[in-house]
C-alpha cells in the first residue's frame, strides 16, 4: 500500500512536470504573438526611419538562372543610395525571400509581412509562378507588387500588380510586327512582293516559353499582320536532345523563328538549327529570335561567338556595351561591387528599374503624407495617378493608370556581333495583347 | 521514309548516352542491390567538375581529364564509404531513401557551388551535320555514340577479363561465398562507385559538349530508369538496348505524336511503355526472373 | 506498448487502446483544446506555417500508411495530390458545386487514379513499383500541363476560397479550422487502421509478402488498397492545398516535392503515425526556419554570398534526410519512444 501510495506521488510529480514544460512552451510561444510594445523614452523623431521592401525572388530554383541579375542590382542600388544618405532621409533595406519558385514559401512569409505592426506600403518580385497565385492576397491586403516577370494571368484583369514591360504575348506580337513591317522587306525584296513570310517557334514547353503562344497574340493578331504561321515546337523543360523540334520545323520551311527561353535552352536550339542547315553562319536563311527576358549575356558564350542571332528586350538590357550614359553608370556600379560576367544580364537592368518605379511611387505618395503614415493605398494610387516616372534613360519614361497594369510598351531588338550584344533598332512600341487588350483584333 | 530512318538513327545515337547513365546504375546495383537514385547528380557533377578545370582553372585538356577523373572517384568512393557502407543490413527501402537523399545534398551543394546560371562548356566532339544517303544526322550525336561505347568497351574488358571484374561477378551473384574465397567484398563496392561515378563523369561531358551545362542536366538521371527498367536491373546488354529504344520512341513520339497533343509528350513516352513494360514483362528484356522462397 | 506500472491491461482491448492513462487522457483532451484555442493567441505568419504543416501532414499520413505499413515506396505522392486539387478546382468552378462536395471528389478521383499506377504492385515490387509510381508522377504533370481544355494548363488556377453559411473562409484563421480537424481526423484514421483486420494486412505484406500470402492475405488486392488509401489522403491534402494557396499549377508539385515527402517520413519514423506528425513538424519547420534566416546569415557573413545561402535549405533537407538514415533510421519517434521510457523510470534508471 505504502509503495502504491509512493508511485501515486511520483504520478502527481509527472503532472507537474508535464505541466511545467506546458507552460514554458507557453511562455516561449506568447510573448512572439503579443504585439510588442514600442520602446519606451524614444520620441518617433529619435527612431532612424527604414523603409523595408519585401522582395519575393528566385535565388535558387528552376528559374533562377533568369533572374540572378534582379537582386543583384538591386542590392548594388540601395547600397548607393544608403551611402549618399538614404531616399529623402530614409534608411532603404531590402527582405528578400527565396522562394525557389514555391507557394508555400511565399505565404508564410507574406503572412509575416502583413502581422507586422506596419504593414510595408508596397514589395517588389519577379516570381511569376508566385505572383499569379498571390494576385487576390495583394489585393485584400492592399499591398502593390511591382513585378519584373511578366506572365499575363498577372495584369489582367488588372489588379494590385503592376508590371515594368510589356507581357509575354504582347512581346512576341511586337517582335512579329518588327519583322514584317521592318525586316522582312529590306531583308529579301523580291519574295516579299511576291509572298507573306512563313513564321514559326520552337519555344520552352513550360509556363514561360508558352506565354508568348496565347490566342490573342498567334491565333488573332499574327493574322492580321498578314504573316504566314507555320506553327510551334516546343522543347523540355530540361533538353537534352532537341534534334526532332528543330528537324519539325525545318520541314515547314520558316523565314523568322521565335521562342522564349533562358539562355541554356536557347543555346541548345540555336546550335541544333545551325547543324540541320535551318540557319548558316553569316548567310542568314532564317532569323531566329529568342523574345528572351532573362537575356543573358553568357548566350554569346553559350552559342559560340559567330554573328547568328537576335535578341528582344525591353530594355536597354542588350545595351551593356552602348555608348549611352545610363549604360556607363550601370557598367560602373557593376563593376564596383565585383559582379561575375553571369549576372550580366537584362535582368540587371530590369531590377534597376523596378527601384526606380518604387522610388517614383513612395516620392508621390509622400508628397502628401509623412513617410511613416504612408499606406499600401497611397502608393496604389500613386502608382494608378498616370504621373510619369522617371527612368533615368533604361527605358521610355511611362506611367500606369486606373486600368493599364504594363504601361511601357516599348521593346528593342538586338543582334550578336562578335560575341557582344548589341541594339539594331531604336525603340519600338509593341501592341497590347494582354486578354482584353486594346490591339486585341475582335 | 527517310524521315523515319534519320529519327530512328538519331534515337539510337542518343540512346547511347542514356545507356551510359543506364549502366551507372546497373553496375552498383548488379553487386549491392543498391539503386542509385542520385545518378542524374552524378552525371551533373561529372560535367561541372571537368567545366572547373577546363574552363574556370583553364588547364589543358588532359590535365583536366586527370583531375575530374580523380575528383570524381573520390566523390564516388565517399558517397560509397560514408553513406552507402554503414547501411548494410538495413532494409532496402532505407538505402533507396538514402540515395534520394543523397540526390537532393548534392543538388545543394551544387546550387551553392556553381549557382543556377548555365555553363558555357568548350565543344570537346566535331560539330555539324553528316548524311549518309538521305538519312541525316549530327555529328556530335555520332561522336557521343561512339566514345559512349567505347566507354562500354572498357567497362566491358575490366568487367569479364580482369580479375577485378571477375570479383566483381562473384560478388554480384553471391556476398557470402564471395567473401569465403578471399575478395574483399567492401573494396568491390567501393570499386563499383567508383567505376559508376566515373561513367557518369563521361556521360556528363559529352552532354556539356552537345548542349553546355546547366543544373537542368541532374534531369538526364530520370532518362536513366526507364532504360535499366527496359533492359532489366541486372543485365549489361539490357542496358544498350534499353538506351536505344528509349532514344527511338523519344525521337518518334516527338516527331509523330507532338502535333497531335500539343508538345511534351517525348517526357513522357518511356515512362508509359515503361509502365506497360513493367505490367507484361515485369523484369526487363533481359533481367533476372526472380524465384522467391520464404 | 510500455505503460507505467500499476495499469494493468487485462483485456484485449485495454491492450490496444491508444489511450490508456488518466493522464494520457488529460494531455489529449488538454492538448487538443489548446490546438483548437491556438488561433485566437498566436500571430498570423506562425498560423499559416501550421496550416502547412497539417495540409502536409495529411498527405504524409496517406504515404505513411503506403510506405510505412505496407512497404511500398511511393514517389508520386506530390503528383497525386496534384489530381486531388485540380479535380475539387474544376468541379468548383465548371459546375459550381460547393467545396465541400468537391473536397470528397477530389479525394476519390486522387484515390482512383493511385490505384491505377499501383496495379504494376500484381506484377513487380520494390524499386520496379517505385519507377511505376516515378511514371506517375510525369505522367500526371505532362498531362496538367498540355490540357488547358480542362481548365488545368501551365499558368496559376486560381481557386475560389471555401464557402460555410455565406462566408468566404480566406483568413487563414478560418482556414485552420478547415484543415485542422482533417488533419487530427486522418491522424486518427491512420491510428485506428493499423489496429485493424486491414492493418495487420498491410504489415503482413510489408514484412515478408510471400508469407503474408501463405496465410491467405490477398496481397494484391491490399497493395492496391494501400495505394488507394494513399492517393486518396493525398487527394484530399491537395484539394485542402488549392483552398488554402488558392490557386494551383502543376510547377507546386514537383518531384522534388515527392522526394520530399518521404524525407518527412524518414525523419519522423518509417511506419509510425507519430513519427508522421514529428517528421512534418520537423521538417516543414526546419525549411522555414532556414528560409527565413538564410538573409540574416548573409547579413552576418556577407562574403558567403546568395547563392550559397539560398542553398543552404537544400543542403540541410539533403543532409538531415541522409544523417537520420545513417545513424536514426528509426527516425524521431524512436527517439520519442526513448525519452519516454527514460521519463516513465525517472529518477530510478532500472
Amino acid at each position: 500500500m505504502k509503495s502504491y501510495m509512493r508511485m501515486r506521488g511520483k504520478q502527481g510529480f509527472k503532472c507537474l512536470v508535464v505541466g511545467g514544460l506546458a507552460l514554458l512552451l507557453a511562455a516561449m510561444i506568447l510573448p512572439g504573438c503579443a504585439p510588442s510594445a514600442p520602446p519606451q523614452g524614444t520620441t518617433p523623431a529619435e527612431v532612424e526611419q527604414v523603409w523595408v521592401i519585401p522582395i519575393l525572388t528566385d535565388v535558387t530554383g528552376p528559374y533562377a538562372t533568369a533572374v540572378s541579375g534582379y537582386y543583384a542590382a538591386v542590392d548594388d542600388w540601395v547600397a548607393v543610395v544608403n551611402d549618399q544618405g538614404g531616399f529623402n532621409g530614409i534608411k532603404v533595406r531590402v527582405d528578400w525571400l527565396d522562394t525557389q519558385g514555391s507557394l508555400d514559401r511565399s505565404i508564410t512569409y507574406f503572412n509575416r509581412i502583413i502581422s507586422q505592426k506596419k504593414k510595408p506600403p508596397l514589395m517588389i518580385g519577379w516570381v511569376s509562378m508566385v505572383h499569379e497565385a498571390m494576385k487576390s492576397r495583394f489585393e485584400e491586403e492592399e499591398i502593390p507588387l511591382i513585378t519584373g516577370a511578366m506572365s499575363a494571368p498577372q495584369f489582367a484583369p488588372p489588379g494590385w500588380i503592376f508590371g515594368e514591360c510589356p507581357d509575354y504575348a504582347s512581346v512576341g506580337g511586337g517582335v512579329v510586327k518588327w519583322f514584317v513591317e521592318d525586316y522582312w522587306p529590306k531583308w529579301k525584296p523580291d519574295e516579299a512582293a511576291k509572298r507573306a513570310p512563313r513564321v514559326g517557334a520552337i519555344t520552352w514547353d513550360n509556363a514561360f516559353g508558352r506565354g508568348p503562344m496565347t490566342d490573342e497574340c498567334i491565333a488573332y493578331y499574327t493574322k492580321t499582320l498578314g504573316v504566314d504561321w507555320v506553327g510551334a515546337e516546343f522543347v523540355p523543360a530540361a533538353p537534352i536532345d532537341v534534334s526532332t523540334q528543330v528537324a519539325g520545323m525545318v520541314k515547314r520551311n520558316p523565314d523568322f523563328i521565335i521562342g522564349d527561353y533562358h539562355s541554356g535552352p536557347f543555346a541548345a536550339v540555336l546550335k541544333e538549327s545551325v547543324k540541320q542547315g535551318l540557319k548558316t553562319l553569316n548567310n542568314e536563311n532564317v532569323l531566329w529570335n529568342n523574345v528572351v527576358t532573362g537575356a543573358d549575356y553568357n548566350l554569346p558564350l553559350l552559342c559560340g561567338p559567330e554573328e547568328y542571332f537576335g535578341v528582344t528586350s525591353w530594355t536597354m538590357a542588350e545595351g551593356w556595351d552602348v555608348d549611352t550614359p545610363v549604360a556607363h553608370e550601370i557598367a560602373e556600379l557593376f563593376k564596383r561591387n565585383n559582379r561575375p560576367v553571369s549576372m550580366r544580364l537584362g535582368g540587371y537592368w530590369n531590377g534597376l528599374i523596378l527601384y526606380a518605379i518604387a522610388e517614383g511611387a513612395m516620392d508621390i505618395a509622400m508628397e502628401t503624407k509623412a513617410f511613416e503614415e504612408v499606406t499600401g493605398r497611397d502608393i496604389y494610387n500613386a502608382l494608378c495617378s498616370g504621373k510619369q516616372f522617371d527612368m533615368r534613360g533604361m527605358t521610355p519614361d511611362f506611367g500606369y493608370s486606373s486600368t493599364r497594369r504594363t504601361p511601357n510598351l516599348t521593346i528593342i531588338q538586338a543582334y550578336t556581333k562578335e560575341g557582344k550584344l548589341l541594339p539594331i533598332t531604336d525603340w519600338l512600341t509593341c501592341p497590347d495583347l494582354l486578354p482584353g487588350g486594346k490591339d486585341v483584333p475582335k | 521514309m527517310s524521315e523515319f530512318i534519320s529519327l530512328v538513327v538519331n534515337g539510337i545515337l542518343i540512346g547511347g548516352v542514356y545507356a551510359l547513365v543506364g549502366l551507372a546504375i546497373v553496375v552498383i546495383y548488379k553487386s549491392s542491390s543498391v539503386f542509385n537514385f542520385a545518378v542524374g547528380d552524378f552525371v551533373m557533377w561529372g560535367g561541372f567538375v571537368m567545366w572547373t578545370f577546363l574552363v574556370a582553372f583553364d588547364l589543358p585538356i588532359w590535365a583536366s581529364i586527370l583531375f575530374a577523373v580523380v575528383v570524381m572517384a573520390i566523390i564516388g568512393l565517399l558517397t560509397n564509404r560514408l553513406l552507402i557502407s554503414p547501411m548494410a543490413g538495413q532494409p532496402l527501402l532505407a538505402v533507396v531513401l538514402l540515395t534520394l537523399g543523397l540526390s537532393y545534398l548534392l543538388k545543394g551543394v551544387h546550387s551553392a557551388a556553381w549557382g543556377p546560371t548555365w555553363k558555357a562548356f568548350p565543344p570537346l566532339l566535331p560539330s555539324g551535320k553528316l548524311t549518309l544517303g538521305s538519312i541525316s544526322f549530327s555529328a556530335d550525336y555520332m561522336w557521343c555514340f561512339i566514345i559512349a561505347m567505347v566507354a562500354f568497351g572498357i567497362f566491358s574488358y575490366l568487367f569479364q577479363r580482369t580479375r577485378m571484374g571477375l570479383a566483381m561477378r562473384a560478388t554480384a551473384e553471391d556476398h557470402q561465398l564471395a567473401r569465403s574465397t578471399g575478395i574483399s567484398v567492401k573494396t568491390i563496392f567501393s570499386a563499383t562507385w567508383i567505376l559508376a561515378a566515373l561513367l557518369c563523369l563521361v556521360a556528363g561531358v559529352l552532354l556539356g559538349s552537345v548542349n553546355n551545362l546547366g543544373p537542368q542536366l541532374a534531369d538526364i538521371g530520370l532518362k536513366g530508369f526507364p532504360v535499366v527498367l527496359f533492359g532489366g536491373l541486372e543485365s549489361v546488354v539490357g542496358c544498350i538496348v534499353g538506351g536505344i529504344v528509349v532514344g527511338v520512341l523519344e525521337n518518334l513520339g516527338a516527331a509523330y505524336l507532338n502535333p497531335l497533343v500539343g508538345g511534351g509528350i517525348e517526357e513522357v513516352v518511356p515512362f508509359v511503355v515503361m509502365l506497360l513494360v513493367l505490367m507484361f514483362k515485369p523484369y526487363g528484356l533481359f533481367g533476372l526472373k526472380r524465384i522467391e522462397r520464404l | 506498448m510500455d505503460r507505467p506500472c500499476g495499469v494493468l491491461c487485462n483485456s484485449y482491448a485495454k491492450d490496444m487502446a491508444i489511450v490508456s492513462t488518466r493522464l494520457q487522457w488529460g494531455l489529449l483532451v488538454g492538448g487538443l483544446i489548446l490546438l483548437f484555442c491556438s488561433p485566437l493567441f498566436i500571430n498570423l505568419q506562425l498560423l499559416s506555417i501550421i496550416n502547412l504543416m497539417a495540409i502536409t501532414l495529411i498527405a504524409i499520413q496517406g504515404l505513411n500508411i503506403l510506405t510505412g505499413y505496407t512497404g511500398q515506396i511511393s514517389l508520386g505522392q506530390a503528383a497525386f495530390m496534384a489530381v486531388g486539387g485540380y479535380t475539387s478546382s474544376i468541379l468548383a468552378t465548371r459546375f459550381g458545386l460547393s467545396f465541400w462536395v468537391t473536397l470528397p471528389c477530389g479525394a476519390l478521383s486522387a484515390g482512383l487514379v493511385g490505384v491505377l499506377f499501383g496495379l504494376p504492385s500484381l506484377r513487380v515490387k520494390g524499386f520496379y513499383l517505385a519507377m511505376s509510381t516515378l511514371a506517375a508522377q510525369f505522367i500526371i504533370y505532362w498531362v496538367l500541363m498540355h490540357t488547358p481544355q480542362l481548365g488545368a494548363g501551365p499558368d496559376a488556377v486560381q481557386v475560389s476560397a471555401p464557402e460555410l453559411g455565406g462566408l468566404k473562409l480566406t483568413s487563414q484563421q478560418n482556414m485552420f479550422y478547415v484543415i485542422m480537424p482533417l488533419a487530427v481526423l486522418a491522424t486518427f484514421l491512420t491510428k485506428n487502421l493499423v489496429r485493424t483486420r486491414v492493418g495487420r494486412a498491410f504489415i503482413a505484406t510489408r514484412d515478408n509478402d510471400l508469407a503474408a500470402e501463405v496465410m491467405g492475405i490477398n496481397v494484391f488486392s491490399y497493395k492496391l488498397l494501400a495505394f488507394f488509401i494513399c492517393s486518396l489522403f493525398a487527394g484530399a491534402a491537395g484539394a485542402l492545398y488549392g483552398a488554402w494557396a488558392r490557386a494551383l499549377r502543376p510547377d507546386y508539385f514537383t518531384l522534388m516535392q515527392s522526394i520530399m515527402y518521404l524525407g518527412m517520413l524518414v525523419v519522423g519514423g518509417i511506419g509510425s503515425t507519430a513519427g508522421a506528425v514529428f517528421g512534418t513538424i520537423f521538417m516543414v519547420g526546419l525549411d522555414q526556419l532556414v528560409t527565413a534566416l538564410a538573409p540574416a546569415l548573409i547579413s552576418i557573413a556577407p562574403q558567403l554570398g546568395l547563392g550559397v545561402t539560398a542553398s543552404i535549405s537544400k543542403i540541410v533537407f539533403g543532409l538531415v534526410m541522409v544523417l537520420f538514415l545513417r545513424f536514426e533510421p528509426r527516425g524521431l519517434a524512436h527517439r520519442w519512444e526513448l525519452f519516454k521510457a527514460s521519463y516513465r523510470l525517472w529518477p530510478f534508471a532500472y
